[in-house]
């Protein structure tokens, strides 16, 4: 142990912890010295000069910048002496010189409220109302820290600038920039994108994008990262710009299954006005994505369902929720248990879900589930060999590993942070392989790409793990247990044969067994996106063996990272596997549905993609129910086809617990003050449905926190075990003589992008093409160029496109869209819930006709 | 002597004599300088001719560019014969005269060199003090041999000391010997290039570099790019030795893109070096492998500031890191780094061949050695001259530069870069010293120095400079970026006569945000050129203070003030 250094600081001691700059100590005591281009998290960069301090080392005297000068033992800091003070006053009055300022100097800066208008005391381009950021900017702070003079004797000049307002979700207003580059290095250093970048040099630097692009081209992920770090009003949020934040909250991103911490800004009239990236969590060390930075509003929609309905003939007829449940109920008496089912939402919290088990309890049917629990085989498996449904680390461990293994995961899109450590070590000199057919954002940072059939991974996992363990030693190989089996079990997988049967080179699975075996640390990534139920086991299974096989279970950089789908998903299988509740899958649920076994469906809606949700089109579906009841906040298309609609609270207007994708426990607040009375959670429908009175849901929830977890924050994480646990495999090479359609996404491929502006908004405009191989393309008689449809054989999808022929692998039909395309039109959605509005990048086995 | 050397002396001595032997050679100087007058035109239409008893051979520049494009006649006698300002016609008549006649041809000749006294009325070239002043040392070769060619430079002695240190002394014995030279950095900052590889010399990192600046974008100082392009092996041969000393086995030579005579010139000679066993694997057979490669950057004068050169190295934009780490700990790709300047590495051969004592003996006790200095403006004989350290201003201004080349007298010099000082007559008789240099407010830095008569306004001079620094900047750091920009403001409105009273208060202001707040040297030294001024130009600025000269021309050098939306 290095013996403890202290630093003196205006006269305190103050203890050094290791690699701290003069700044980070003074920050983490409380010491307030004024910094513009330093940013918790990322790297000290040294531009602003506005945290200089004068520093005295062994009786020599410097003044240096304090975020980037290391503390040492004995050194002695003055961080407000007049000098100084001076000097960054200086260096203030430089800044103001190019920035609007009157928020400062008008002389009515502490006389006007917020609703006064401006008396116009000050040029109307300079004014306080013209910043966005008014008195939330950290420049204002720091020139009232300095004590700034009212006049600075140099010469003010305005830029002039045309702000950016027609790229997709934030202005860009560089006029008020000070050119600090936080943007810039959050989306380098941390975003890993580069979208943003610092153009041309000297007096006339500024940010931009490279080459002038917008933000559609240049690569941009839309997380709004550099809107959070920007210290003035140069980039911001362009809904609820000019909004004041009334309460800030502490709270929980319920779109995706990652339960993001955020700080959530709420106004005077209970509308949520901002979401921003928590810093002091250490699970997202203060970052979102666009889910969560721009779809969080929508409790403020005005398309909210806000009252009863019950469908008389053909119309909608308002209720009062009382006579709404008594209708209801005397409905679902008349029925059997079994003929009544469940689909709950999978934003739900462990409070809904909760609900669901009573609710599916006192009904007594086993027809209860969550939206996106289709694989339940996938949670079985996960259940089975952890004993928990999370990550076993931090999702930040991640970037500690030499080699990550991604694996049906679009990671980027659907649980956006586990993408930024990926990213983040393959930029350093961690290798990334991604097993996944289509393209995908992580693609582009991958040193090795796997293409496999759809539903042949398990197969390429396997034969990775034997060619992995045919190379290890003898003495390696004799310290496996139950090795006998595992040898009959792997010999099926010939490299040669798998190769034929999925599509990946013989060479490509060599590569990636070498990758695996070369490298000290790796991790598992992976989603079920793409993967069926019954492949679904001896995918899981393939993994952690691999993992298991290579000794990568437990530790730094090393472990496993399961995807769900939605952020309730795992909690309720958790929550029924350990009340010993039978469930059921939506998919079984349908069918019934369609078999008319099941008669009354209750729906939770809540971040449900009505075209998602089921092969069949939901029309179909309803039209075999005799009741289908339907609680959401939203309307929308399954609005249309309910028997009767429940209005209920979203995540902003109750308290609720989840569980996020690391195994935290978060308790999410209630934020929206004055909530409409008639708003109902699950809970209080799955209560009211069938009139049980007697539920107390924090004694359940309690209870239900203490069986997964010893401190009520984090759910217990056993050791892994290292085990090979493998199931007979028949190989089933029926992948072959299919087409497969393939849609891929990616953030950018500058070169093929097209920018048109339609109603002065940039859009992207390319026109999307599929790709088949030549062969292929020859077999179906289709020439270049062609314009074909594909159809897919059980489901209403079609798709009309242009058809090239350069594609590299036979049987799959690809395209690939762009990131910014689907951006913009989630801004344009009447939907404001994105979550339940981006298509998923599913794969279709498809015919083709010209 | 090793056996791998020997060979190669023995081919070179073999290479010189296909040259020389009963021939008569004309070298034809095609430096930057020379060709800028049409010295490639002159070389083109020689090596058309063809007596055979004539051999065309190109040379750098010999550092008196007043007089190019300059052809040197070298007659089997060894005896040589300098013309001046020739052009294409001189050239064919020169060469004719040659072929038919053993007689000396005198037009144009302004010097000779000999053992005897030629029987002609020009001096000898050491009777001419633009020359005889000079002590060359990093310069020994210049004008003499053709730039990258190896042959020629191991016949002047090169790789000696590379021979030497390889194997007769330890890395350490190296660094030592250097340390002892009291050699100083020549880029600037005149630290102790010893001491800095001594930094280097003992980290244990596998992945060591050693770079070389020759950014060199101070206007006015062109001796970096002169070293690389009329001796580059000789810089080859510091870095080699540079290298071995601190263990570290890879070097890039950074230079300005679009500079392509240099460029060439390094590459070529990188490239011999390479097919000679002197860079690569096992350098003449020793147990030391040391690559050397040439990288290129986008214009920018910051680029040559230490970090900012390595971010650029890295393929980033070139703006600097801030310290610490310092490159020894943490450079280039975050590995243990050196860097030093082209005139520090090209003194670096010659005092491991002669000895550091050797070295010490010429200079002064602080600033041993040599300058090069780099003479342009109002003076008589610009050009690249290399003198003793200690030789005043006054002397290298008379006796080398020969004076005011105008009807008024000098007024003052601008010395090292535009970041440098402004020196008034009263400075002229400090000596040419690093700290002689900084007490009179002006520094020796790059060696440029350049010289302005009674015409030029003190004023417009330190606009000119604050607008260079300003286009300059690489606007990262605030005070740099901004400060620049304002201080430009000010000496507008001193040019234009319309300055406000407390405008040197305001400049001083600013200059001391810059001075203290700037993240590297470009912006802590922006204020110089003014704080020099005020020393030896108190009343003329007072003058444009209290708007009492008339207003000067508009300034033609170009200028990135704002980023306001104007086309």
């Amino acid at each position: 142990m290095p013996e403890e250094q202290k630093i003196n600081i205006n006269g305190n001691n103050l203890d050094i912890k290791q690699g701290q700059t003069i700044l980070q100590v003074a920050m983490d005591n409380d010491i307030y010295i004024p910094y513009l281009c330093y940013y918790p998290n990322m790297k000290p960069y040294g531009a602003c000069r506005a945290c200089l301090v004068e520093v005295e080392v062994n009786g020599r005297k410097m003044t240096v910048a304090s975020c980037t000068t290391p503390a040492s033992d004995s050194m002695n800091v003055v961080s407000n002496n007049e000098s100084v003070n001076d000097l960054r006053k200086g260096i203030v009055e430089l800044l103001m010189s190019e920035h609007p300022h009157g928020c400062l100097t008008c002389h009515r800066t502490e006389l006007c409220g917020p609703q006064d208008i401006c008396q116009r005391h000050v040029a109307v381009t300079d004014r306080c109302t013209i910043c966005p950021k008014n008195e939330r900017c950290e420049l204002k702070d720091t020139a009232r820290f300095v004590e700034l003079d009212m006049t600075i004797p140099l010469n003010y000049n305005r830029r002039d600038l045309p702000i950016h307002v027609d790229d997709p979700f934030y202005d860009r207003d560089y006029n008020l920039c000070i050119v600090c580059a936080r943007c810039v290095r959050v989306c380098d250093e941390i975003r890993i994108d580069s979208a943003l970048t610092l153009v041309s040099r000297s007096g006339v630097s500024l940010v931009g994008t490279s080459n002038g692009t917008s933000l559609l081209e240049s690569g941009c992920e839309f997380c709004g990262a550099c809107i959070d770090v920007c210290p003035t009003g140069a980039l911001v949020e362009r809904n609820y710009k000019w909004e004041k934040s009334d309460t800030e909250y502490s709270a929980t991103c319920f779109n995706c299954s990652g339960g993001c911490d955020a700080l959530v800004e709420v106004n005077k009239t209970d509308k949520l006005v901002r979401f921003k990236g928590d810093l002091s969590s250490p699970s997202t060390k203060g970052q979102l994505c666009f889910k969560g930075k721009f779809g969080y509003d929508y409790p403020n929609s005005t398309s909210r369902i806000k009252k009863s309905y019950f469908k008389d003939v053909f119309k909608l007829k308002p209720l009062n929720n009382k006579e709404a449940f008594e209708s209801i109920n005397s409905k679902l008496q008349s029925l059997k248990p079994e003929e009544i089912g469940i689909i709950g939402s999978p934003r739900a919290s462990v409070e809904d879900n909760l609900g669901l088990l009573n609710l599916s309890k006192k009904i007594n049917t086993d027809n209860v589930s969550t939206a996106y629990l289709n694989n339940i085989n996938y949670f079985e498996t996960l259940y089975r060999r952890n004993s928990y449904l999370a990550s076993s680390d931090s999702i930040w461990n991640l970037e500690e590993s030499d080699c990550n293994i991604v694996i049906s995961s679009n990671t980027t899109e659907d649980n956006n942070l586990l993408s930024l450590p990926i990213k983040k070590a393959s930029k350093e000199s961690s290798k990334l392989i991604v097993i996944d057919s289509r393209e995908i954002d992580l693609t582009r940072y991958a040193s090795l790409w796997i293409k496999p059939a759809p539903g042949t991974e398990s197969l390429v996992i396997n034969t990775i793990s034997k060619i992995i363990f045919d190379q290890s030693s003898e003495d390696k190989q004799n310290k496996i247990e139950n090795l006998n089996n595992f040898k009959n079990f792997l010999w099926k997988f010939d490299p040669i044969k798998i190769s034929n049967i999925t599509k990946v080179s013989k060479e490509e699975l060599f590569e990636a067994a070498n990758i695996i075996s070369n490298s000290s640390r790796s991790s598992f990534t992976f989603g079920q996106d793409n993967i069926n139920s019954e492949q679904s086991e001896n995918y899981v299974d393939s993994i952690i063996n691999l993992a298991s096989l290579t000794n990568n279970i437990n530790g730094k950089g090393k472990g496993i990272y399961p995807t769900f789908n939605g952020i309730g998903t795992a909690n309720f299988f958790q929550i029924f596997k350990d009340n010993k509740k039978n469930f059921s899958t939506t998919d079984d649920i349908i069918e019934k549905i369609m078999s008319k076994k099941i008669k009354a469906l209750i729906f939770f809606g809540d971040g449900i993609n009505p075209d998602e949700i089921s092969s069949i089109p939901f029309e179909s579906v309803t039209d075999n129910l005799e009741t289908f009841i339907y609680a959401n906040h939203l309307k929308n298309k399954f609005y249309d086809l309910a028997d009767y609609v429940l209005p209920t609270k979203t995540y902003a207007e109750h308290e609720s617990t989840t569980i996020n994708i690391e195994g935290k426990i978060k308790k999410s607040p209630k934020m929206i003050k004055n909530v409409n009375d008639k708003l109902l959670s699950c809970i209080e429908i799955c209560e009211s449905i069938f009139d049980m009175k007697n539920i107390d849901i924090e004694i359940l929830r309690e209870q239900f926190i203490k069986n997964i977890s010893d401190d009520g924050e984090n759910i217990r994480k056993n050791e892994l075990q290292h085990q090979l646990i493998f199931n007979d495999f028949t190989l089933d090479d029926d992948a072959n003589n299919k087409l497969f359609y393939l849609p891929g996404r990616i953030l950018n491929r500058p070169e093929e992008v097209e920018i048109n502006k339609v109603e002065e908004m940039n859009k992207i405009t390319t026109q999307m093409v599929l790709s088949i191989h030549p062969k292929d393309a020859e077999a179906n008689n289709i020439s270049n160029n062609s314009i074909i449809t594909i159809k897919d054989e059980n489901s209403d999808f079609e798709l009309i496109s242009k058809i090239v022929t350069n594609g590299q692998t036979e049987g799959f039909i690809r395209s690939t869209d762009y990131f910014g395309r689907m951006v913009t039109e989630l801004e344009s959605s009447d939907n404001p819930d994105f979550s339940s509005i981006v298509p998923r990048l599913n794969f279709k086995k498809v015919k083709i006709s010209k | 002597m090793t056996d791998n050397y020997k060979i190669l002396q023995e081919k070179s001595q073999d290479y010189i004599k296909k040259i020389y032997d009963d021939k008569i050679v004309i070298k034809v100087q095609t430096g930057t300088s020379g060709q800028a007058v049409g010295a490639d035109e002159i070389l083109k239409s020689l090596k058309n001719k063809s007596n055979i008893n004539i051999n065309i051979l190109e040379v750098g520049s010999m550092g008196l560019m007043y007089l190019e494009p300059i052809l040197v006649v070298v007659l089997p006698s060894k005896d040589k014969i300098f013309y001046a300002h020739v052009n294409e016609s001189l050239a064919n008549k020169i060469y004719d005269h040659y072929s038919n006649n053993k007689s000396i041809l005198k037009e144009n000749a302004f010097a000779y060199e000999s053992n005897n006294n030629l029987d002609i009325d020009i001096p000898k070239i050491s009777e001419l003090p633009q020359f005889s002043k000079q002590l060359r040392i990093a310069t020994r070769n210049f004008g003499e041999i053709t730039p990258g060619d190896i042959f020629q430079y191991i016949n002047s002695g090169g790789y000696q000391a590379v021979n030497k240190a390889l194997f007769e002394m330890s890395p350490d014995n190296v660094v030592d010997e250097v340390k002892n030279s009291g050699l100083r950095g020549r880029g600037g900052a005149a630290f102790p290039t010893g001491l800095k590889w001594s930094f280097l010399a003992p980290s244990k990192a596998p992945v060591k570099y050693v770079l070389c600046n020759c950014e060199e974008g101070d206007p006015g100082a062109y001796n970096d790019k002169g070293i690389l392009e009329t001796d580059p092996h000789t810089l080859v041969e510091g870095l080699i030795l540079n290298g071995y000393a601190t263990n570290s086995n890879k070097s890039y030579v950074f230079i300005r893109q679009g500079h392509d005579i240099p460029i060439k010139a390094i590459e070529r000679a990188i490239q011999e070096s390479y097919d000679n066993g002197l860079l690569g694997n096992n350098i003449l057979g020793s147990d030391f492998s040391f690559d050397m490669e040439v990288s290129l950057t986008g214009d920018s004068y910051v680029a040559g500031e230490e970090t900012a050169l390595m971010e650029a190295i890295e393929g980033k934009r070139s703006t600097p890191r801030f310290k610490p780490p310092f490159p020894a700990a943490s450079g280039l790709w975050k590995k243990p780094t050196n860097i030093n300047n082209v005139k520090t590495i090209s003194y670096v051969p010659e005092i491991i061949k002669n000895g550091s004592d050797w070295f010490k003996s010429t200079g002064t006790e602080k600033s041993t050695g040599t300058a090069i200095v780099c003479l342009s403006g109002h003076i008589n004989r610009p050009g690249m001259y290399e003198i003793p350290m200690g030789m005043t201003i006054e002397d290298v201004l008379e006796d080398i530069g020969g004076g005011s080349s105008s009807k008024t007298e000098i007024k003052m010099l601008q010395t090292g870069g535009p970041l440098g000082g402004v020196l008034g007559k009263e400075g002229f008789t400090t000596k040419i010293d690093f700290d002689e240099m900084a007490k009179a407010g002006a520094i020796l830095g790059s060696g440029g120095i350049i010289v302005c008569d009674e015409s030029v306004s003190v004023v417009d001079l330190i606009r000119n400079l604050v607008a260079f620094n300003q286009f300059e900047s690489c606007g990262k750091c605030f005070p740099c970026r901004l400060g620049n920009t304002h201080m430009y403001d000010v000496l507008e409105r001193l040019c234009n006569s319309s300055s406000k009273p407390n405008d040197l208060e305001l400049l001083e202001r600013i200059g001391k945000s810059m001075k203290i707040g700037s993240l590297c040297g470009h912006g802590q030294l922006g204020y110089n050129p003014i704080s020099s001024s005020l020393k030896y130009f108190q009343n003329e600025i007072n003058d444009s203070i209290n708007n009492k000269l008339k207003p000067l021309e508009k300034m033609l050098t170009p200028t990135r003030t704002r980023p306001n939306n104007l086309e």
